[in-house]
């Protein structure tokens, strides 16, 4: 569940784990409604935004919490939360306190309490976002291999859409409180349906439709499909150059279309701000939008 | 003036030093000082046929102290009215503070701690001797438990024996009531403290991971609360310990430790054994932090 913050995605993820009762409507799990269930009823178990690791309690005994508090046996729970934190691959650290240990490792200490009590869906509160940026990388990977080893759902909340993208099946798209478009991450990118989209997820130039030949009232062109032409195409004056590292981002104010923005590889001979250039770009690039507007 | 301002700006330390000394004397010599002649008196005797203090260091007045039977019973009926004190008020108060921890908010939260505060704005002495009104054989108690044909229930609980005695205002009972009346903001407000501190979020987690209110409870929020349980209990303690009006305005006959220490160093001159027993119930709260360390309670600090 991808937006930005206010969207109404970490309200939809407590509405599933159950701190929250819908005032209409239903909450399907494998088909059976569990809207009205308290939290500790529901098959569903959470990684929490700042891991909620419990302070008091050794790393061995926040893994235990789950299947102590539903009585399992004392040996058995700790075989089992003992072989999940390997999975996690944190052996070694299970006698010591929460406060001693790193951001990442207690991250992956909030991951194995969730999933040694083997919930049907693992929900994701915006589980790497306090970790720094190289961290969070390292954690990304981590967290798909460790996906396809358990093999469970995983709902994951972030307001990153590199994050979304890089690590989903299907993002779902948040704005205002409302579920924009559910797709998967390719065809949400080439095929956004609205204007919100489009532009949240990756940048988008949006145009009038009938300037670019396309029925709908509204139209995107990526700016990376854009390209500058030697011969014809588009003519316009470029307003300002950004160097960004591998690409570089630039401005152009066009006679028909108003401004667009171009990003193109950074090379050593690039259009300077003021010079005069020409636009082109592949027809099958402008993808019209649906809400229009 | 600004002279001195820029000297004290270019040398931090003296400035430092102008800022510690008062506060320093003030702890050092004032409060450390006094402790320590305090302990040093204790170990003085008055010798027992010219009644002169003997300023010989000797345990002879610890051992008066812990040998003549009176002496003892009186460190073990304070002892045992501190510890039902105390235990009492972390019942009464505890349930206050969790509601006012996570529960009040915005003016319900004012009333709150109005309501707790209020009654410290009292004076003291008042208090008590309205407590003595309200237990008295003719006060407002017996007299509602008649309004309400419970007067055989007040009866019998004053028949009883060590808390009983013939009105609430003259038995352990109406001392332990009032000495709870008086100690329980004491109680309420570090146990509300510590509540305030625990993340909602944890209750939130210890749900999710299929704990039951009560569960959650048990394991997360009691846990938690307990560094201000004890903060709590170490005050209505050893207020209970050293209080001397209490009991000599409201209660059956038997001396207390803090009317002990007034009338030895008062009346009966025997300065060291008012030391000695002041003394005891300082070992006494050592001792029970010391064991409420070993038993973790601020490990969640």
């Amino acid at each position: 569940m991808l937006g930005p913050s206010g969207s109404g995605k970490t309200t939809c993820l407590r509405l599933i784990a159950g701190f929250e009762t819908p005032d209409s409507g239903a909450v399907a799990l494998f088909g059976k409604d569990v809207a009205r269930l308290p939290p500790y009823e529901r098959d569903v178990n959470t990684v929490f935004q700042d891991y909620a690791l419990f302070p008091h309690l050794s790393i061995l005994e926040n893994v235990e919490y789950g299947l102590r508090v539903k009585g399992v046996a004392k040996a058995d729970r700790k075989k089992r939360a003992l072989a999940m934190l390997e999975v996690v691959r944190l052996s070694g650290v299970e006698g010591r306190k929460p406060a001693a240990l790193s951001g990442g490792q207690r991250q992956r200490v909030a991951l194995a309490r969730a999933l040694v009590n083997e919930p049907k869906v693992l929900l994701l509160d915006e589980p790497l976002g306090a970790l720094d940026l190289k961290l969070r990388e390292e954690m990304q990977t981590e967290l798909k291999a460790l996906h396809k080893r358990v093999g469970l759902t995983f709902i994951y909340v972030t307001h990153d859409q590199g994050e979304a993208l890089s690590m989903s099946d299907r993002v779902a798209v948040f704005s205002k409180g409302r579920l924009e478009q559910i797709d998967a991450p390719q065809q949400l990118y080439r095929a956004p349906k609205t204007r919100f989209v489009a532009g949240f997820v990756g940048s988008a130039n949006v145009l009038d439709g009938a300037a670019l030949g396309v029925s709908a009232k509204a139209a995107i062109l990526r700016p990376e499909s854009i390209t500058f032409s030697e011969g014809e195409g588009v003519a316009g004056k470029v307003l300002d150059v950004q160097f960004q590292g591998p690409l570089t981002r630039i401005e152009v104010v066009t006679d028909k279309l108003a401004k667009l923005v171009v990003t193109t590889p950074s090379r050593e001979r690039l259009p300077a701000a003021g010079s005069e250039v020409r636009l082109k770009w592949d027809a099958a690039a402008v993808v019209p939008l649906e809400d229009g507007a | 003036m600004r002279a001195i301002g820029r000297a004290l700006y270019a040398h931090p330390r003296v400035w430092l030093a102008v800022l510690l000394v008062p506060p320093l004397v003030w702890l050092g010599v004032v409060y450390l000082g006094s402790l320590a002649a305090l302990l040093a008196q204790s170990v003085f005797h008055v010798d027992d046929f010219s009644g002169v203090i003997v300023r010989e260091p000797s345990l002879t007045t610890y051992k008066q102290l812990v040998t003549t039977p009176a002496n003892v019973d009186i460190i073990v009926r304070t002892l045992l009215m501190a510890l039902a004190v105390t235990v009492a008020s972390a019942v009464v108060a505890f349930p206050i503070a969790y509601h006012a921890a996570f529960f009040a908010r915005g003016r319900a939260k004012a009333l709150f701690y109005l309501a707790v505060m209020l009654p410290m704005w009292a004076s003291y002495l008042v208090k008590v001797y309205a407590w003595r009104q309200v237990l008295a054989r003719e006060g407002i108690v017996t007299w509602m438990s008649e309004v309400v044909h419970l007067r055989w229930l007040l009866e019998g609980i004053l028949g009883l024996p060590v808390v009983g005695g013939p009105s609430l205002s003259a038995s352990q009972l109406g001392t332990f009531i009032v000495f709870t009346y008086m100690w329980l903001p004491y109680m309420i407000l570090p146990i509300q403290a510590a509540l305030e501190r625990v993340p909602p979020q944890l209750l939130s987690a210890s749900a999710d991971l299929g704990a039951k209110p009560r569960q959650t409870f048990l394991r997360v929020v009691l846990p938690l609360s307990l560094p201000g349980v004890i903060a709590g209990s170490i005050f209505t303690f050893s207020l209970t310990l050293g209080d001397y009006i209490i009991p000599g305005l409201v209660g059956a006959p038997g001396y207390f430790i803090g009317m002990m220490v007034y009338l030895q160093q008062g009346t009966a001159g025997n300065i060291p054994l008012a030391a000695a027993f002041s003394v005891v119930p300082m070992v006494i709260i050592g001792v029970y932090l010391v064991l409420a360390r070993r038993a973790g309670a601020f490990d969640a600090l």
